[in-house]
């Protein structure tokens, strides 16, 4: 009861601290794009605009899902994934506080400890990132304990445990998956050495299995319903090219000028810097292979993770992996006793990860730094025009316009109801016909960022510049035109 | 604790009429102080003595007459039923009137007996000693009938409402009926909703029912390993002194070959001899295992118990027969194929001590000893796995009713007697008394010790026996859910769901998945969109869901079963599962014809017959 007293304030305040830096983020543009494109697919899929057999191949699946949900139950211009992001949070601050006190922690070195994991740069990172960054913080932690238990016991449940973690791992980012595919050549080490001697391969496929049935019998899904099996992999593809560059505007040719292995030492020494507290308290019990192993483990497979997303290009940009630094030093500890012998030195080492958080960040994360720059420098942004021209839509029904290339207009609206997207008939028609007979049209500048892939403004070149016959421009901004259709009376 | 005067006494006269040596003698007296057992138990333990003349000599040392009670056979009007336990318990019974006087026959001539014959039978007695032996034939002799007829029909006539001897009583009738109709209405007035209802039913108890499994097995993943260390050790630190008898029933019918192996297993139990009460269990048609028993030159510990032929003609019926010649505190079921671990029994009573007073029976883990013998006995070996290993500790941590598996099933012998022992018209018998248990308010605990059984390894024999079990599981589901609201009232919400999904769906699921399958390949095959209507698309994908995770999930519980005993050579068979699968929905169907056609019939499974077995049992019946 006590502890529960003590646990609820510190994740109430984590849940409210972090929901307010959403809004901060949201409000000035600063959300990720994979987080905007959550949004606004599950605002949509919320208001029953997407097909189920859609809703069920998303990916990734869990952060869809829960969003959709946390969407579909929320007021409608709830900010559902900063929601969840900052539950998410809350949650991880309340275990970590929790298991700090059952190791022998005291509360006030709990407490600390707990604030300076929960706030470590990178978990914040991840939290304005939105909930895919989140789910993907919090199967990292369950994958990390879940590794120490296995190299302690084997047994079934530990099994299971690490087989469960890579699993969510998969469905929550595409790095997630990375991370499942990368761990396979080490799980073998994580195993308690008795038990893999006999059948090393049959371990490790009791611990991927359930991460590659998984992603088979989802491919099977998405390949039933949207009709093709790999889709859920273009998105990723994207993010990778555009880190890429950003990569390259800010250290130009890196280290050694391979990209891959500058991508896997900027993670080892982000993990480094940003969790000086494991690699102290791990060098302290090095002899203790039992502890010492799985936290190696689970660095390596952080940094063969971010090597294998760069070179096979297939999980998108490696930044979110940066969130395995917090990660590490929760679980070092709640697993390594000599922390609880120094309590000192591990509050200084926690506020020197903190520290080395920020800097590791500038290393891995070169394109919120981009970006950051960006917003500075105009003070606004094409998604902060789409946003306003969403809102200007708001209560407007039959809104025909390019959703999917502009998710920040549906959360400038609120909801996806009545907006007439790529999934509804009216779009298809409107393309196949070149003929627009809805209430509203609303289009970019096809000389934006953003019009340049506008599919209207591909059908309808001089759509934003003229308006459509019959329409007049009711609201505009920098980038972004509303039209309405006028009626016989000359009103709309 | 020292020996009594009179045992002392007997064992010098032993000696001094050279029927033990001294050497002997010293063993059998160091034996008897630590066990705290009588002089005799120890010597015949020990096979140093023939029977009779140890009583002989019982009965010269207390100055008493020695009658021969095979040729001199008790007085009937003398005997009475109602005290057939109390004879074979205390093995002391009435035997003749002489003088005006009741003669006492007993095998444990000593002032207790003195005190309990005088408050049964009076002051006016005089005693006579006899075998043990002859008591317990004696006993068979005199209520053959009577024991039998109780054997069959007590837990029927005393607790009617929990015994498969009616199959479906009338409410479940009426109930089965007016489902169907209820079903044949919806049919002919909406034919596609009643099918999209019951697909939906259908769907949702899928669901349920690997989502059950996979918590129980998550559950039982963690039982505390840190806690059967400690069992362990109690275990082995308890004195031999302290150890209650354990009553130990084999029943056995036509394995005579089986014999010697399975006196060879008991004979390695880390447990007193002198403490265990051994009965081999055997059918009175079975001539055969009777001779081999008999002539097989078996400890003193062991005694043959012959049941009288009736009907049924099952185990349990046996075991009930043989329960009124237990004198055991706790007792146990072996096979005659079974080896359990040595530690087994002392196990058990560490176990009871620690455990709630209500705690009325402990089961124990089953393995296979031929487990690389073939596809089927390894498929068999990750069935138990996860049955035992996993899925027992999970209904045990869950606080639900355990059905018991075959064998090794430790119960305290009182609270097994309260409920009127097993029930001999049901073929799954040990499942059904772990639900009966649950519903009198006692708890089946789960011992971390396993007890290796021979695998059916011919998959027609395993289709027998499985069919068997079936069928039993579905009178255990007749049985239980006659009185739905009363058993949901006595296990708990959560013991209730726990029977539906583990008892209910193994049979469902056996019955229910080649239609499925074959809904499956139609649409696959054929891309029949004649399906279509059934399947809106969320059920479309609720059910796609169940099929591939449902796969995804069995396979992977099957494939962590092995786990716990390092038996990692066996997880890529868990990819055949469907296979397996395929066996069960066979013997699925033919449990269903059996329920249907013969449902008190029990199908024997032979036993012996694996390659492993085989190598086993010839050099022990070599040396016999």
């Amino acid at each position: 009861m006590n502890r529960a007293l003590t646990v609820t304030p510190i994740a109430l305040f984590a849940f409210v601290a972090i929901l307010t830096l959403s809004a901060v983020a949201v409000r000035n543009g600063l959300l990720a794009d994979d987080a905007l494109r959550l949004w606004a697919g599950a605002s949509t899929a919320a208001d029953g605009q997407v097909p189920i057999g859609r809703i069920v191949a998303a990916y990734p699946t869990l952060p869809f899902l829960t969003t959709t949900l946390v969407a579909w139950l929320a007021p409608a211009d709830t900010p559902a994934p900063a929601l969840v992001a900052a539950s998410l949070l809350a949650l991880i601050a309340a275990f970590c506080f929790l298991s700090f006190c059952r190791v022998g922690l005291p509360t006030a070195v709990a407490g600390i400890a707990t604030v300076l994991v929960a706030f470590h740069p990178a978990l914040l990172r991840a939290v304005v990132a939105g909930p895919s960054d989140m789910f993907l913080a919090a199967f990292l932690l369950m994958l990390c304990l879940a590794l120490y238990n296995l190299r302690a016991r084997s047994g079934t449940a530990e099994v299971m445990g690490v087989g469960l973690a890579l699993m969510g791992l998969a469905f929550s980012h595409p790095l997630g998956a990375a991370f499942a595919f990368a761990a396979v050549p080490f799980l073998a080490f994580a195993v308690r050495p008795a038990l893999v001697a006999s059948a090393p391969f049959n371990v490790v496929v009791a611990l991927v299995f359930p991460t590659f049935f998984a992603v088979a019998a989802f491919s099977y899904v998405s390949w039933i319903f949207p009709g093709d099996g790999w889709s859920f992999f273009a998105a990723p593809a994207e993010s990778l090219s555009i880190w890429t560059a950003a990569v390259e505007r800010v250290f130009g040719n890196g280290l050694s000028g391979f990209l891959t292995l500058d991508s896997s030492l900027a993670m080892g020494a982000a993990l480094a810097l940003g969790a000086p507290l494991a690699v102290v308290m791990l060098a302290l019990v090095y002899r203790r292979r039992q502890l010492v192993v799985p936290g190696l483990v689970f660095a390596a497979i952080a940094i063969a993770a971010t090597a294998l997303s760069v070179l096979s290009g297939f999980f998108g940009d490696p930044t979110a992996i940066v969130v395995a630094a917090p990660v590490l030093a929760a679980a070092v500890i709640i697993r390594v006793p000599v922390v609880r012998e120094r309590l000192g030195l591990t509050i200084a080492l926690l506020v020197l990860g903190w520290l080395g958080g920020l800097m590791g960040l500038t290393i891995v994360d070169p394109i919120t730094l981009s970006h950051f720059h960006l917003v500075a420098e105009r003070g606004g942004s094409g998604r902060l025009d789409a946003l306003a021209a969403g809102g200007a839509a708001t209560g407007r029904d039959g809104v025909l316009a390019d959703v999917d290339n502009a998710p920040a207009f549906v959360l400038g609206r609120g909801r996806a109801r009545g907006i007439l997207g790529p999934q509804s008939e009216p779009f298809a028609l409107a393309l196949l016909f070149a003929r627009i007979d809805t209430p509203f049209v609303a289009v970019p500048d096809p000389q934006s960022e953003i019009g340049v892939s506008d599919r209207l403004d591909k059908a309808f070149p001089s759509l934003f510049r003229n308006g459509a016959p019959g329409y007049r421009v009711i609201y505009q901004n920098n980038t972004w035109r509303v039209f309405a259709r006028l009626k016989a009376d000359g009103t709309f | 604790m020292p020996l009594s005067p009179s045992d002392r006494a007997l064992g010098d006269l032993l000696v001094g009429r050279r029927i033990i040596t001294l050497p002997q003698l010293d063993e059998a007296v160091g034996l008897a102080e630590q066990w705290n057992v009588r002089l005799g138990d120890a010597l015949l333990s020990r096979n140093w003595i023939d029977p009779r003349l140890y009583y002989e000599t019982y009965a010269q040392n207390f100055d008493l007459p020695f009658v021969d009670m095979i040729s001199e056979p008790p007085d009937s009007r003398l005997l009475l039923v109602s005290d057939a336990e109390v004879y074979a318990t205390r093995l002391t019974m009435p035997w003749r009137h002489s003088n005006g006087r009741l003669l006492i026959a007993t095998a444990e001539p000593g002032p207790v007996t003195v005190l309990f014959a005088r408050s049964l039978w009076g002051v006016d007695i005089e005693f006579v000693v006899v075998s043990k032996f002859d008591i317990v034939v004696a006993i068979q002799t005199a209520f053959a009938d009577a024991l039998s007829r109780q054997a069959v029909f007590e837990l029927a006539e005393f607790d009617s409402q929990m015994s498969a001897r009616t199959v479906f009583t009338t409410p479940q009738m009426i109930a089965a009926y007016l489902f169907l109709s209820a079903i044949l209405a919806g049919l002919a007035l909406a034919p596609l909703d009643t099918l999209i209802g019951l697909n939906v039913a259908i769907s949702i108890y899928y669901l349920g029912n690997f989502v059950f499994k996979g918590v129980l097995v998550s559950v039982g993943g963690r039982r505390s390993a840190d806690l059967d260390e400690i069992i362990a050790v109690e275990a082995r630190a308890l004195h031999a002194e302290n150890l209650p008898v354990f009553t130990v029933l084999v029943p056995m019918f036509r394995e005579a070959a089986m014999l010697p192996r399975l006196a060879e297993s008991l004979r390695n139990l880390d447990y007193p001899l002198g403490k265990l009460d051994i009965k081999i269990v055997l059918e009175a048609g079975d001539l055969e295992t009777i001779a081999a028993a008999r002539t097989l030159g078996l400890e003193g510990v062991f005694e043959i118990i012959i049941v009288p032929a009736s009907e049924p003609q099952t185990k349990p019926k046996a075991c009930n027969f043989a329960l009124r010649f237990a004198r055991g505190e706790y007792l146990v079921i072996y096979d005659a194929e079974d080896r359990p671990e040595p530690d087994q029994l002392r196990k058990v009573v560490a176990t009871f001590r620690r455990s709630p007073p209500n705690t009325a029976c402990l089961q124990c883990r089953l393995s296979y000893y031929n487990v690389n013998e073939n596809w089927l006995t390894r498929m068999f070996t990750l069935d138990y796995a996860l049955w035992f290993d996993q899925v027992l500790p999970g209904l045990e941590r869950m606080g639900m009713p355990i059905p018991l598996g075959g064998t090794s099933n430790h119960f305290r012998i009182d609270v097994l007697r309260e409920l009127h022992a097993w029930d001999p018209f049901n073929v799954t018998e040990d499942a059904d008394l772990g639900i009966r248990i649950g519903q009198k308010g006692y708890r089946v605990g789960v011992v971390d010790s396993t007890t290796f059984e021979e695998a059916s390894c011919h998959s027609r024999q395993w289709i027998r026996q499985r069919s068997r079990w079936i069928k039993g599981y579905m009178q255990t589901l007749l049985v239980h859910t006659r009185r739905p609201v009363h058993f949901l009232r006595t296990v708990g919400p959560l013991g209730f769901l726990g029977f539906v999904f583990f008892i209910g769906g193994t049979v469902l699921a056996g019955l229910l998945n080649p239609i499925f399958w074959l809904f499956y390949v139609i649409w696959l095959v054929a891309a029949a969109a004649s399906f279509d209507p059934i399947f809106p698309e969320p059920l479309l994908f609720l059910c796609l869901f169940n099929l591939l995770a449902g796969n995804g999930a069995f396979t992977y519980l099957i494939m962590l079963a092995p786990i716990r005993r390092g038996w990692l050579e066996l997880i890529p068979f868990s990819f055949t599962l469907f296979g397996y699968w395929v066996l069960i929905s066979i013997a699925a169907y033919r449990g269903l014809w059996q329920l249907i056609r013969d449902p008190h019939f029990w199908e024997k499974t032979e036993h012996g017959i694996s390659r492993h077995a085989a190598a086993q049992l010839s050099p022990v019946e070599g040396a016999t």
